[in-house]
């Protein structure tokens, strides 16, 4: 091929960027290159260039292509230098504009630098051909509304539709090979779409069967619980039977014998008798307590609500208890608020369990001649009783008290008890919700101590 | 005056056994339920019946008697003391008095007052 190297070709277009490939690509093919950013800066070149080729870009800012090819056209001194629009293409319109314009071909943006190459050899090498003499053919075309005037040569309309052709068919076979590339992914994509789900599918079957087997093994455990709770149920009423029956032997009898039913008994004979009695009382006790513990440690233990009347609770462990004051010369006297409500909503049996708990202790440790007071009060909200036992013994000391409300605790292990009583009444006052605890020495007092517990009152409702 | 005492433990039988004879009451022992309905007679004035008993229910022995004898006295004389047992005992309404044991001397003299 002839070596052009001393043809100079003038590209314009507004996009550096455009501009800079375009120009590489050129100047890889040794074409000389002078580049515009516009219109203007175009036609100001025309004259010093003289460039054998102009390529520009239409639509650019201010003035655009076509103006541009009409303007060299227009004038005798260029007229003759082939201008090649490069464009997009993307509307017929613009085929007719350029042929308007007397532009010589066109160029799509997309269309590759080797064409380009053969389409500048083709425009250099007809110029040499036709220049001078070119038969001019004026004619108006219609198109969507518009009127064009295309003064061109054959050659030329030939070349641009040539150019469309070949960009449609161009544009059409990137189009069949997009279309291919997505129907392949397409088709992969559904096959990975169906091995997902398949996936998924797999997934919750295997995991619905998972939660069946679960569920099957919870009920199952749900069942054995029932079952454990059953028979723990069954074994502490066994128990307590079984233990209340020789009990009843022991405790009977030495009740008979004591009452010297059958003849008086001899001092000895009296006082192992009493032994006798103490022992099983105490057993009596420990069996009773460690029934409401494995009540408690089944979270079996219940409250049963009734009205419930304090005073008269209060009057009764009065009552219960004088006796035994009398005979250790213990002063024994209730203090009750004369706001104390007449009932209150509570577990009787377990509010006496309490007190009686505390008041035994208390004869306990109170020497002879000291003093227990049981007293009652109301808060001024009138929201919780609070009902206490006050000793002179020989109180709590600090160490103990935190332990003092676990079970198996005695300050003392010489004095009688099952060491779960204060344990058994935190749990019964915890169950409605009350607070039980010990100040020693009692408040303004040197000795001694006071157990205390609270029962909520609940709010007026009715 | 004549009693009878269905307890298959034979120590608690004689315990009440003797404090009723103490108070000149005749009694009658039976270590079964059904020994117990087979000993039943119009003449007796009351039925010490335990609960726990080797063949039938003591509540089941307390219903027949009152089936057959409606005015004779039936008292419970259990080692079921658990809350939810005796409540049971109380409802079913079978029983005069209940008697736990162990046994409280006063608690039977109180259960006997009441009988007289």
């Amino acid at each position: 091929m002839e070596q052009l190297q001393n043809k100079k070709i003038l590209i314009v277009d507004d996009s550096p960027m455009q501009l800079q490939q375009l120009r590489n690509h050129l100047e890889k093919h040794n074409y000389d290159v002078a580049a515009a950013s516009g219109v203007v800066e175009a036609l100001g070149m025309m004259e010093q260039v003289t460039p054998a080729i102009v390529i520009s870009d239409i639509i650019m800012q201010g003035i655009d292509g076509f103006e541009l090819c009409r303007r060299i056209k227009s004038d005798s001194r260029y007229k003759s230098i082939p201008v090649v629009l490069y464009t997009v293409l993307a509307d017929p319109r613009d085929v007719l504009h350029g042929l308007e314009c007397g532009a010589d071909n066109f160029m799509a943006k997309s269309y590759g630098e080797e064409n380009l190459v053969v389409m500048i050899e083709q425009l250099l090498a007809r110029k040499e051909d036709d220049s001078g003499s070119i038969p001019v053919q004026g004619f108006e075309i219609n198109f969507n509304g518009e009127t064009y005037f295309i003064t061109s040569t054959t050659q030329r309309s030939i070349d641009f539709l040539l150019s469309t052709y070949e960009v449609a068919v161009q544009m059409n076979r990137k189009l069949i090979k997009t279309q291919d590339d997505l129907k392949r992914v397409n088709s992969y994509m559904e096959g990975e779409v169906h091995r997902y789900r398949r996936h998924l599918e797999k997934l919750v079957e295997d995991r619905t069967e998972q939660i069946h087997l679960l569920n099957d093994q919870l009920l199952g455990l749900a069942e054995e619980a029932r079952q454990a709770s059953r028979a723990k149920s069954e074994f502490i009423a066994n128990m307590s039977h079984e233990l209340r029956t020789p009990l009843n032997s022991i405790l009977g009898f030495a009740q008979v014998l004591e009452a010297e039913y059958y003849g008086a008994l001899g001092d000895k004979q009296k006082e192992y008798t009493g032994y006798i009695l103490e022992a099983g009382q105490h057993l009596l006790s420990l069996i009773n307590d460690i029934l409401d513990l494995s009540k408690i440690e089944a979270g079996s233990m219940e409250l049963s609500l009734a009205k419930v009347n304090i005073p008269g609770i209060l009057e009764h462990a009065m009552i219960l208890l004088k006796e035994k004051a009398t005979a250790h010369s213990i002063r024994f006297n209730l203090e009750a608020s004369p706001r104390m409500p007449a009932a209150i909503e509570g577990d009787e049996r377990k509010i006496k369990q309490v007190i009686f708990n505390l008041l035994s202790n208390a004869f306990k440790f109170t020497p002879d001649n000291g003093e227990i007071v049981l007293s009652a009060l109301v808060d001024s909200g009138a929201t919780r009783i609070e009902i206490s036992v006050t000793d002179t013994g020989m109180g709590i000391p600090e160490q103990y008290r935190e332990k003092l409300f676990t079970p198996f605790t005695q300050v003392d292990s010489s004095m009688s008890g099952t060491g779960l009583g204060l344990y058994l009444c935190k749990k019964m006052v915890n169950l409605w919700g009350g607070k039980i605890g010990v100040v020693s020495p009692p408040e303004g007092a040197s000795r001694g101590c006071r157990f205390y517990f609270t029962i909520p009152i609940p709010g007026e409702q009715q | 005056m004549k009693m009878l005492i269905v307890d298959d433990d034979a120590k608690s039988i004689t315990l009440l056994e003797d404090l009723l004879r103490l108070r000149n009451v005749e009694t009658l022992k039976a270590s079964s339920g059904r020994d117990a309905l087979a000993m039943l007679t119009p003449d007796l004035k009351c039925c010490f019946v335990d609960i726990r008993l080797p063949d039938i229910s003591g509540s089941v022995v307390a219903r027949k008697i009152r089936e057959k004898y409606s005015t004779m006295c039936v008292v419970a004389y259990t080692a079921s003391v658990l809350s939810d047992e005796k409540d049971e005992l109380i409802r079913s309404n079978l029983f005069d008095a209940v008697l736990l044991k162990p046994l409280k001397l006063e608690e039977f003299e109180k259960v006997m007052t009441a009988l007289e």
